[in-house]
């Protein structure tokens, strides 16, 4: 009976062992794919890509008829929302041919918005509820690499953290404990958006700035700054639902980001790197 | 050897399902995690080094797919698993009460240090209690009945299929 509690005793200390040079190891090669994890990815893919899409057609028809009346009114405020968008589209292009003309007197080189993007769908989620990670079905063999943009409804949702042959992990903006660098599209005030575990819930993040009279009002537009060594500027995180101010009169909002959480299907990779040496935050 | 891949089968079930489907009955933002349940099912039937083991695959599964650095949830899953099978090798199966309560606490104890270990430096243990720890603990508990029914009736069909090999010999 000894022997047999010391041989257990033995066989879950060298488990435990096991596990911190696992952790060790991987960290130290930089957290890539292995070799187990690509077979195991490869063979999983398929099967959970037809259980999401399972899952979501069964969501779609489940809520066909609840959401009747939901997607009429949805349907008319986007159109308006499209004819808004299309006589703005056309002034923004008259603006570029504008200020490409000027940067061309001045001699700058203009580097504007035409990124290469991939459309990937979701295949899983992350089981847990800490994070809001979810796989995509495109990976390194369709050009995918770690730390490219990723938007979803237009707006930026996260970046890619791990890539395997035909998959590829994302990392989102709303998960505590992730920044992005960002400003106020209205004043360009420079502040950093942080995921929150309280806004988390509410599909919130909070955006913080460093210096005092910061002008910030309800219904700013957020979008990533270039100070950001992930992303590209410009690219449209949320807008702002509230401001706080704290004692000392330092200023945070609270911002809805406009990617869509509930849940993710299907998303955009910007397929260029912008990725520098120094941090977010 | 049926045992390995049978089992082996619900945790690599579980994990599809938990990636999935999962995420449509999220109540409150929270998905429960079902893979618990199976570790902490089969480590009271099963006792401590085959919970640990257990653990060990679900833990080494998520942590293949949703991280970086590879050996963080499989270290969590496979203590929690050897802890839960500890005392209870023989206990009396037939009561929910012990799956339940056990759930609970390595629920708890699981998410703390999980906690502890990525999220100290933002402090507001509390504000994690309330809105991730506490509503997943209450859903996966509710759960906890039916898995374990699962888990031991599959168990017991597996014990009676090796018994008859032993029986052979």
């Amino acid at each position: 009976m000894k022997r047999l509690k010391r041989r257990k005793r033995a066989f879950i200390i060298s488990l435990i062992i096991f596990c911190l040079l696992l952790i060790t190891v991987t960290a130290l090669a930089g957290g890539g794919p292995t070799f187990l994890g690509r077979a195991f990815v490869t063979v999983t893919s398929p099967v959970q890509s037809g259980l999401t899409g399972t899952g979501n057609w069964l969501g779609e028809r489940l809520g066909y008829f609840r959401g009747m009346a939901a997607l009429y009114e949805e349907n008319r405020r986007l159109t308006a929302e499209n004819a808004l968008l299309v006589m703005e589209n056309s002034l923004l292009r008259y603006l570029e041919e504008a200020v490409e003309e000027y940067a061309m007197l001045l001699d700058t080189q203009l580097r504007y918005s035409n990124y290469d993007t991939m459309v990937a769908q979701v295949r899983a989620s992350d089981p847990g509820n800490w994070y809001n990670r979810f796989i995509i079905d495109r990976g390194s063999s369709h050009g995918i690499e770690v730390n490219m943009p990723v938007l979803a409804n237009g707006a930026l949702i996260g970046r890619i953290s791990k890539t395997w042959p035909y998959s590829a992990l994302v990392e989102s903006i709303i998960d505590d404990g992730s920044g992005v660098s960002a400003k106020v599209y209205r004043t360009n005030h420079v502040g950093v958006v942080r995921g929150d575990v309280e806004l988390m819930m509410e599909g919130l993040v909070r955006m913080g700035f460093t210096s005092l009279g910061v002008d910030v009002a309800v219904g700013d537009e957020i979008q990533t700054s270039q100070l950001s060594s992930y992303y590209p500027p410009g690219i449209t995180i949320g807008h702002v639902v509230s401001v706080e101010v704290d004692s000392r009169g330092i200023a945070s909002a609270i911002v809805q980001p406009t990617a869509d959480f509930s849940p993710v299907k299907s998303v955009l990779v910007i397929t260029e790197l912008f990725y520098l040496e120094y941090g977010d935050w | 050897m049926l045992r390995a891949v049978v089992i082996g089968s619900v945790i690599y079930g579980n994990f599809l399902l938990q990636t999935t489907l999962l995420r449509h009955i999220a109540i409150l933002g929270v998905v429960p995690m079902t893979a618990m349940l199976v570790v902490v099912s089969y480590a009271i039937l099963r006792g401590d080094v085959e919970g640990a083991i257990a653990g060990f695959c679900a833990g080494l599964l998520q942590d293949v797919f949703f991280m970086e650095y590879i050996g963080l949830y499989a270290l969590l899953f496979a203590v929690t698993g050897f802890i839960c099978g500890k005392p209870f090798r023989d206990f009396f199966t037939d009561s929910f009460i012990l799956p339940v309560t056990l759930t609970l606490f390595a629920m708890i104890g699981y998410e703390v240090v999980f906690y502890f270990i990525n999220f100290t430096m933002r402090g507001r243990l509390m504000d994690y209690f309330r809105y991730i720890i506490l509503p997943e603990t209450i859903y996966t508990m509710l759960l906890a009945i039916p898995v374990y029914r699962l888990m031991f009736a599959l168990n017991k069909r597996l014990e009676r299929h090796e018994k008859k090999y032993r029986s052979i010999f």
